[in-house]
């Protein structure tokens, strides 16, 4: 009898994964967004790539996505460079309208830890256990990523710094880790480098929505060139979809194929690609703030006015059966945190931290006492 | 023509000279040393082939843990297969009456009522879930008790305070034999009601989108905010200590408070001043009026999710605030996942002071959207009850994402067949089953559910763990096929010197063999 119910359940249970896997939706089931912007390259001369990504900073943050979820990589710091006449600016425009810059920016990684191990360890959510939690992507399943790369690249890779490039199969790994542990809802990975449209021709995982900036063989042409500053100010796929992005408002009913349409070779000079196969909604149907904005939604919740009073009067019941003072203390025991707790806590942590490092280091010099007294031997031996 | 011909002959020429030169070399050598250079060579040879080749191919492998595939496999088919949810219900009669069969009675209607729900598969359970009924002595004050008295009519009495139900029973019900049909509808329609309905297979698919993942620790910070600069004051300190802390005693074995406020002064409102003071705010403007973003108000200050709630005051300039939706003077929401906010009407004056006792319908209302983000269910009104139903849900919930992820692991480590998993990937996995072992002894013959929640938190913890290994990156290792490429360095001149070796031996082996006929 038993057997035949657990029989019975694993029929049941068998039969309601698979009913599970025919559900379908249209719009758009994301609670949360977060964007990745990665700039790779370095030196003045690629000031336009800093502004392309800026570019999109900018949008995604006036359209409401926190700076805790967007995580920013800048290889190089422009606004900063001694060469730049502005200081402390970045213009995409040679009419300098907008400061890319701005106010408050927020990099995640800068410099030399742009590589391209961090960045398929951001994807993939694998570091070392005390990475600060602003640094790192806190997706889950109802999470919209937009992910924006520029650069310079070639057929299927896109270089990082001079130093390494990242493939095409790389990213394509990464999102399909991210995708068998439910990091995303949706992807929208944005590239503008050359051969760009190749960079998402291995993807594999669901649920990918991909734009290039140009084809097989074609360069990514940058927009124009301002004098004063003396290099290439942007590329001009960025520079028409900052200048589509700009008339986007938070609330707006814009789709993703209005901003698609809205692109023509005679502006942007390439061919630009966009990559449907992996992604089932209708482009009609995708709001461009499902991606680039961070709408928040505010739920009319029905609230319920007596829990603590129930409560409250079950604290003095409780008194009544058992010894008074024992209540107190358990009371005293709950943890109200108020930072100087917190702050001792870390000064602990601190200290077993350095002890550990000690005992490390005696452990070490030991053993290059050990070898040291080795080499003097056969040194010695050998005379 | 000639050219080539001349290169011929240069050709011959260094060819003369080279076995000329060897015959001289052979000459000068005795025939021990020729065989002992022989020897030398070929042993070279054979050991770069037999052994430096395997060796340098063995430890040059990538290192791949052997995961216990199917054992997890299994898991992830046959979910909670070896798991019994069984709860006790004590049962106390009143009025010096005694019904000693009344648990067996109840029991078979219980079983027949919880089997009908295996018949359908959207209704049946997702674990094997019981209750059982007994005359025994609660053990602790815990204990989900049942007192049975005579009335003038049936009816049932859920206390909201504490986990007894009370059922009233007439005589004529006695005389029916109706008892154990009444108590069987007050364990299952009543006490367990939620309970079951949330093991239901139906109710898995639907997530509610409000609630924040489970995390034993969660921290809740209440904020005071005000669009003004106006010095302001509030008793959150002993509104805390007075009101809440029996909610975080409730909850002590569920999930782990920790407590801050703070005020936070001109945090306007996203508002476009017009000339019309009196311009209605919308529902779905909400979300482009209050802008989190700028007020900074979501720190990552702790590893652990943090739930806000904000208690909204607008500045003068702006108020009074005109809800098109309500016509009250403070309006709660819920955000979700993040916490709640109450938006008032008015502005607070100069040098306000807010008492505990305003405070209190606050707490109550954050109280009632901390629940909702929880995920507790709505019913029925006792929270204990509420809570120990979360508690038992979370239990398998938490279960079934860290087998999930073992799972995840087991089809990313098979489809990349050149990602490294370390030592410490297996160490994990063996610790996440290990705890789910304890799980299930917990669970089955202990019914101790808190302790069985506290291994849940492993489960799902070291399965994450051994998910994210930080090792588990492509950059650390690279592809077999290009493994030659970056020896080549130390394979190259290897191979080259023992080539020219073998190819030396050889030519001498040709002259000697020449010179013997």
């Amino acid at each position: 009898m038993k057997l035949l119910s657990i029989w019975h359940l694993i029929l049941v249970l068998t039969i309601s994964i698979f009913t599970q896997g025919n559900e379908q939706t249209d719009e758009s089931r994301h609670t949360n967004n977060w964007a990745v912007l990665v700039s790779t390259s370095r030196f003045w001369f690629n000031y336009r790539h800093m502004a392309n990504v800026l570019s999109m900073y900018r949008t995604v943050k006036r359209l409401g996505i926190p700076d805790s979820q967007i995580i920013l990589m800048l290889s190089d710091d422009v606004a900063c460079n001694p060469r730049n006449l502005f200081q402390g600016s970045v213009f995409n425009n040679a009419d300098r309208g907008i400061d890319l810059y701005g106010d408050s920016i927020e990099v995640d990684y800068r410099g030399y830890e742009v590589t391209v191990e961090n960045f398929i360890r951001l994807l993939t959510d694998r570091w070392e256990p005390d990475h600060p939690r602003s640094k790192r992507l806190l997706t889950d399943e109802n999470s919209n990523i937009f992910i924006y790369m520029t650069g310079h690249g070639g057929n299927e890779f896109l270089k990082f710094q001079d130093a390494e490039e990242i493939s095409s199969w790389d990213i394509a790994d990464a999102f399909e880790q991210m995708h068998e542990k439910k990091r995303y809802n949706e992807i929208l990975f944005m590239i503008d480098t050359c051969q760009a449209n190749t960079m998402y021709s291995k993807f594999y995982s669901p649920n990918i929505l991909s734009v290039g900036s140009s084809e097989l063989d074609e360069s990514s042409y940058s927009h124009h060139s301002d004098v004063e500053i003396g290099v290439a100010v942007i590329d001009r796929f960025t520079y028409y979809n900052l200048e589509y992005l700009e008339k986007v408002e938070r609330n707006s009913t814009l789709t993703m194929k209005d901003l698609f349409d809205s692109y023509n070779f005679d502006d942007i000079h390439s061919n630009t690609g966009i990559g449907l196969d992996l992604f089932k909604r209708d482009l009609n149907d995708v709001l461009i703030t499902d991606f680039f904005g961070n709408i928040q939604s505010f739920v009319d919740d029905e609230v319920e006015n007596d829990i603590l009073e129930l409560l409250n009067y079950n604290k003095e019941s409780d008194i009544l059966d058992f010894n008074s003072s024992e209540i107190e203390n358990e009371y005293k025991n709950i943890s109200l945190i108020n930072n100087e707790k917190v702050f001792d806590d870390n000064i602990l942590n601190l200290v077993k931290i350095s002890n550990s490092n000690q005992k490390n280091n005696l452990f070490k010099q030991i053993i290059g006492g050990l070898v040291l007294l080795g080499l003097s031997v056969f040194f010695f031996s050998k005379q | 023509m000639d050219i080539s011909r001349i290169e011929n002959d240069q050709d011959e020429k260094l060819k003369l000279e080279n076995s000329k030169r060897i015959s001289q070399l052979i000459q000068s050598e005795s025939a021990d040393s020729l065989l002992l250079r022989r020897w030398v060579v070929i042993s070279i040879i054979l050991i770069y082939v037999f052994i430096g080749l395997p060796v340098w191919f063995k430890l040059t492998e990538i290192y791949r843990a052997p995961l216990p595939s199917n054992f997890i496999n299994m898991l992830q088919n046959n979910q909670n297969i070896d798991l019994k949810i069984h709860n006790t219900v004590y049962l106390r009669v009143g009025d010096q009456l005694k019904f000693p069969d009344l648990p067996e009675a109840t029991q078979i209607q219980i079983n027949h009522e919880l089997h009908q729900l295996t018949l359908d598969p959207q209704e049946s359970l997702i674990v094997d879930w019981n209750v059982s009924l007994t005359y025994d002595q609660p053990p602790n004050n815990n204990a989900y008790i049942l007192e049975l008295e005579v009335a003038d009519s049936e009816g049932i009495a859920v206390d909201e305070i504490s986990k007894v139900t009370t059922l009233f029973y007439t005589l004529q019900s006695i005389k029916n034999n109706d008892l154990p049909f009444f108590v069987t509808q007050t364990i299952l329609q009543h006490i367990f009601k939620t309970e079951i309905e949330m093991f239901k297979t139906k109710n898995q698919k639907i997530k509610n989108s409000n609630v924040i993942n489970y995390s034993p620790k969660v921290h809740l910070s209440f904020k005071l905010l005000t669009g003004d600069g106006l010095p302001i004051d509030w008793e959150i300190d002993q509104a805390i200590n007075e009101y809440f802390k029996p909610l975080t005693q409730l909850f002590k074995n569920y999930i782990e408070f920790s407590i801050d406020s703070e005020i936070k002064y001109f945090t306007q409102l996203n508002l476009k001043q017009t000339q019309n003071e009196t311009k209605e705010l919308k529902l779905n403007e909400l979300s482009t009026i209050l802008d989190f973003s700028d007020w900074d108000v979501s720190l990552d200050q702790f590893p652990y999710p943090q739930l806000n709630f904000i208690l909204y005051f607008p500045s003068e300039k702006q108020s009074p605030l005109n809800f098109e939706f309500s016509s009250d003077e403070q309006v709660p929401f819920l955000i979700p996942q993040w916490g709640s906010i109450i938006l008032h009407k008015y502005p607070l004056e100069e040098n306000s002071y807010i008492k505990k006792e305003y405070l209190l319908p606050v707490l109550e209302t954050f109280t009632s959207e901390l629940f909702t983000l929880l995920g507790l269910p709505k019913d029925p009104k006792n929270p204990f009850i509420r809570l120990d139903a979360l508690l038992k849900y979370t239990i398998i919930d938490n279960l079934n994402k860290g087998i999930d992820s073992l799972s995840s692991l087991l089809k990313l480590s098979e489809s990349l067949p050149n990602i490294s998993i370390p030592k410490t990937v297996l160490n994990n996995v063996k610790r996440a089953l290990l705890a789910r072992n304890n799980i299930v002894k917990y669970l089955n013959e202990d019914n101790d559910f808190e302790n069985a929640l506290l291994e849940s938190i492993k489960v799902l913890k070291y399965s994450e763990d051994a998910f994210f290994d930080r090792e588990m990156v492509q950059q650390n290792f690279f592809p077999q096929e290009h493994k030659v490429a970056v020896y080549l360095p130390l394979l190259g001149p290897l191979t080259l010197i023992c080539l020219l070796g073998l190819k030396r031996v050889l030519s001498e082996i040709k002259v000697v063999n020449a010179k013997r006929q």
